[in-house]
């Protein structure tokens, strides 16, 4: 066998000593669990380009780099963009904190838990066998804690409910967090997740989620990690029939960040709607990987990315439709758009379908070039200057993706934040 | 309306199954089964070549020792035992011939069968400048024929088998070939640089209009062979080709591999274009049997306003692995890809094409169409990439895929990568099946559902048979037809 980047080895090298703080320290089972995933993790490595759905994505810079993150970074001026909740789940460092958290006036119905305190209950870690994305398995093997979050049938929550991460440099490598979220029949709830922090780390968040028939979930992500920040998430999500998965997600964060997104489709009239923009200058790279399957007939799916890139930065979309063998009557459509800023920014595009049924209804599009010059021309012959010129045809660039956020407090936070970035107040500070 | 004879030949061929799968029996001279150095050196020794050739074959063939087969296409197939293809068989001749007559009655009469003109006499009896096609037959990758060699020698144009290309033209071939397809570029690339028997040799002169369409016809006849040939052509300064390319198979129930090389250098303002109707042996409907094609074809637009466009017309093979490719280098220079793929009962493909942008201003368009029925499984695997350099660069793709049967699948993997801000690149690819109206609307006219399934695919897949030359289109529509047969009721 060939031998483990320093990092994994690391990882390794450390196991034993960190279960003994790790949750569920002396729970047979759990240990038993972690020490799958650990092995599982040995045998895989962190991914490279090597492999297919890490082609453009080289995590070389975290894996290569030496395991302290404490290194001194200088802060980063961030936007602040006010968004207030009434309930509110706060993590520290991959860790709850109960101070910062408010989730007592949730209505009954809704059992949210730290999962350090939730683990003798069931199914939240789990290992599984056929499981190949070694990160799944790292994340088995270390992780601190997470939201477990159960609706109960037929509850409806208005308000959005925000589930916030904030980091920052410590000693300890790795945030590896957990969460299961699970919504009963009907039930209907609106999720903000919150990923902000300040220095040089590594974050590793596994969703898995599970909607019964009929339920809702607005599930919206604003990726504000630090720009020395490495983000790698990954969200599994199952669908019952009548269900509605609508996940929309803002990265601007980072300095190398991944979104890996599993939609299984199985119910009829089922819908999975996966949208995101992208943002980023300097040396930032943000990867979109997602993964549709419709295993069913009768259900739809959608997915809108759109990602400007300035300065130097990378931006990868890979998504594919895979639509099961007699799972008839099936739309899925998917789009990509990348606006180059500069001669120096590139996009990588792997927009896949996989079908083996034949009454089907498919498309995707791709696209990728820099501003219409055309229309560039025309605003300043209206006597608008370039720089604002610019901004406005970048902000209807978009503006459709950010349409689709359907919750208007959301929605407007995001709208602040994208103008926000236009205008550069997150500067470069390379 | 009465039907017109044509008609009813139309319709009489394209109820015929795969009408070119019978076997010959032509004497072969064939070397030992099985690959090693000895062979390599067997297969230069039989062609008489010069020394440095065969230094590259067994340097090709070192290095192919090192590689590993590629298993990433999306096609599935047993593992190939390299050690049980013969690699070289020819038709058996006491001298080489020196004109037509001299060529086996035998091996002229499997030419005519397959519809090919080898005779030069029979076309030029013909009205003067009516359109002439020069054909070079490849037999179970053995040149044995190629006409209208002294009319294309009045206006410079080169067009022989490579293997005389060596020895007549070592200058050219030394210089131009695997400079675009190096030994080192795959696994197949790597075999058939080792072990390639024969196959074409163009070379366009500065400023000349190639007078006629080129073609190769390939043929594989002997069981248990291998097809390996190396194709090369080179349209220099300001002069344009059109090359057409055919193959078929006997039927057999065993696989035969193909695994050739096409290369193309383009130099400035000049045009090669290249169509294909692959028709191999796809196997009969329980998959047994079909060749497995493995091909690299790559063009290098090495001048300004170099243009290449690749046709092709993908019916035969068990298995496609094909991704003709275009490298534009020089200025403005434009690359096309033109494809149909169609799939039925088990064959499976995996095709597509590369377009790398490396000049300022260049562009490229793809227009895909699969067909899938049966338990076909057909996939566009492409890549478009704009290099820093590429200012200016433009790609339009547009990939459609039609599914006629809920067996079957259909796949699109497209790789787009765009380091050039001011490069467009356009992609757009559907998947649907033939809609129940369009087929209702053709059968109340009378069509039957046959009829109406190949009338609708051929409306279909119209975008790329009108890029064949003439000559080609006719065919290529038949085979539509025919290919799809047995996909419907």
């Amino acid at each position: 066998m060939t031998s483990l980047t320093p990092l994994a080895q690391h990882y390794l090298d450390r196991f034993d000593e960190a279960l003994k703080s790790l949750p569920g320290a002396g729970d047979r089972h759990v240990e038993s669990l972690r020490r799958q995933g650990l092995d599982s993790f040995a045998a895989l490595d962190f991914p490279t380009k090597r492999i297919e759905e890490w082609r453009f994505t080289n995590l070389a810079a975290l894996t290569k780099a030496a395991a302290n993150e404490a290194e001194t970074i200088p802060a980063f001026p961030k936007i602040e963009a006010r968004f207030s909740s009434p309930h509110e789940m706060v993590f520290i460092n991959g860790r709850f904190s109960a101070e910062q958290s408010r989730l007592d006036d949730l209505p009954v119905g809704i059992t949210i838990l730290p999962v350090s305190q939730s683990l003798g209950q069931g199914s939240v870690l789990n290992f599984d066998e056929t499981e190949t994305r070694s990160l799944v398995s790292l994340n088995t093997a270390f992780m601190q804690d997470g939201v477990s979050l159960h609706v109960e049938d037929g509850i409806i929550l208005e308000e959005v409910l925000t589930l916030t991460f904030r980091n920052d440099p410590s000693t300890e490598h790795g945030r590896h967090v957990r969460n299961l979220i699970t919504l009963g029949e009907g039930a209907s709830i609106t999720l903000l997740e919150r990923h902000e922090g300040t220095g040089r780390y590594f974050t590793n968040p596994v969703t898995r989620i599970s909607l019964d028939r009929n339920a809702r979930l607005q599930h919206y992500k604003l990726q504000q990690d630090s720009k020395a920040a490495f983000h790698l998430a990954l969200v599994d999500c199952e669908i019952a029939s009548g269900a509605c998965y609508d996940n929309f997600c803002l990265s601007i964060g980072g300095q190398i960040s991944r979104n890996e997104m599993r939609t299984t489709i199985l119910g009829e009239e089922a819908e999975s709607h996966l949208n995101g923009a992208y943002l980023m200058r300097g040396h930032q790279h943000c990867d979109t990987t997602t993964l549709t399957e419709h295993t069913v007939p009768l259900n739809n799916s959608s997915q809108i990315y759109k990602g400007v890139l300035d300065d130097n930065a990378h931006g990868v979309f890979q998504g594919k439709i895979h639509i099961f063998p007699d799972a008839q009557q099936v739309a899925g459509d998917q789009l990509s758009k990348a606006l180059l800023l500069s001669d120096r920014a590139a996009v990588d595009c792997k927009p896949e379908l996989e079908i083996y049924a034949d009454d089907v209804k498919c498309s995707h599009g791709a696209t990728s070039g820099e501003l219409d010059e055309d229309a560039l021309f025309y605003l300043q012959s209206r006597g608008i200057p370039f720089e604002q010129a610019r901004k406005i045809l970048i902000e209807a660039f978009l503006a459709d993706v950010l349409d689709t956020v359907k919750h208007d407090d959301v929605r407007t936070l995001f709208e602040t934040l994208s103008t926000a970035w236009l205008s550069g107040t997150q500067a470069d500070e390379e | 309306m009465a039907v017109s004879q044509e008609t009813v030949e139309q319709v009489a061929s394209v109820s015929e199954k795969y009408k070119y799968g019978f076997v010959s029996d032509i004497e072969a001279d064939t070397a030992p089964k099985g690959l090693s150095e000895d062979i390599v050196r067997f297969i230069s020794a039989k062609k008489e070549e010069p020394e440095w050739l065969l230094e590259w074959r067994l340097k090709a063939y070192r290095y192919w020792l090192t590689m590993q087969e590629p298993s990433w296409a999306k096609v599935d197939y047993p593992k190939i035992d390299y050690q049980d293809i013969y690699y070289y068989s020819a038709p058996k001749t006491k001298d080489k011939p020196k004109s037509l007559d001299e060529v086996d009655p035998e091996l002229l009469e499997v030419y005519e069968k397959l519809g090919i003109p080898l005779k030069e006499q029979e076309v030029l009896a013909g009205v003067e400048g009516a359109a002439n096609v020069a054909v070079d037959a490849v037999f179970d990758s053995v040149s044995v024929a190629t006409t209208f060699r002294e009319r294309l020698e009045k206006e410079g144009v080169i067009f022989c088998p490579i293997s005389e290309a060596v020895r007549d033209h070592p200058e050219l071939v030394k210089k131009y070939l695997g400079t675009v397809v190096p030994y080192t570029d795959n696994f197949f690339a790597a075999l058939n640089s080792a072990v390639f028997t024969d196959g074409s040799f163009c070379y366009i002169p500065k400023g000349v209009r190639c007078p006629m369409e080129l073609s190769t016809y390939f043929r594989i006849n002997a069981a248990q062979t291998g097809q390996f040939e190396r194709t090369l052509i080179i349209a220099d300064d300001a002069s344009y080709v059109s090359y057409l390319e055919g193959c078929t198979a006997p039927m057999r129930d065993e696989n035969q591999l193909h695994a050739a090389v096409v290369e193309l250098v383009i130099l400035d303002d000049a045009e090669i274009k290249y169509s294909t109707v692959q028709n191999w042996y796809p196997g009969d409907e329980n998959g047994v049997g079909g060749i497995y094609n493995f091909v690299t074809k790559r063009a290098a637009c090495r001048g300004k306003n170099a243009k290449v466009s690749w046709t092709q017309v993908e019916t035969g093979s068990a298995i496609t692995w094909k991704y003709p490719s275009c490298i534009l280098q020089g200025e403005n220079s434009v690359g096309e890809f033109y494809s149909i793929a169609i799939t039925n009962n088990l064959q499976q493909a995996d095709t597509g094409t590369k377009m790398i942008h490396l000049g300022k201003n260049t562009s490229s368009t793809i227009i895909s169409k699969g067909i899938s029925a049966g338990k076909a499984q057909s996939t566009y695997r492409g890549l478009v990439r704009m290099g820093r350099k590429a200012e200016n660069a433009r790609n339009h793709t547009v990939c459609d895929s039609l599914l006629i049967g809920d067996k079957c699948g259909a796949h699109t993997v497209p790789y787009i990568e765009n380091q050039s801000r001011t490069a467009k690149i356009e992609h757009e690819a559907t998947t649907s099946k033939v809609s129940e109206e369009q087929m209702f609307y053709c059968q109340q006219r009378g069509l039957s559902e046959e009829d109406s399934m190949a009338l609708i695919v051929n409306g279909f897949c119209k975008e790329v048979l009108q890029e064949l030359p003439m000559e080609f289109a006719v065919e290529a529509q038949k085979l539509v037809g025919i290919s799809l047969e047995g996909s419907v009721g």
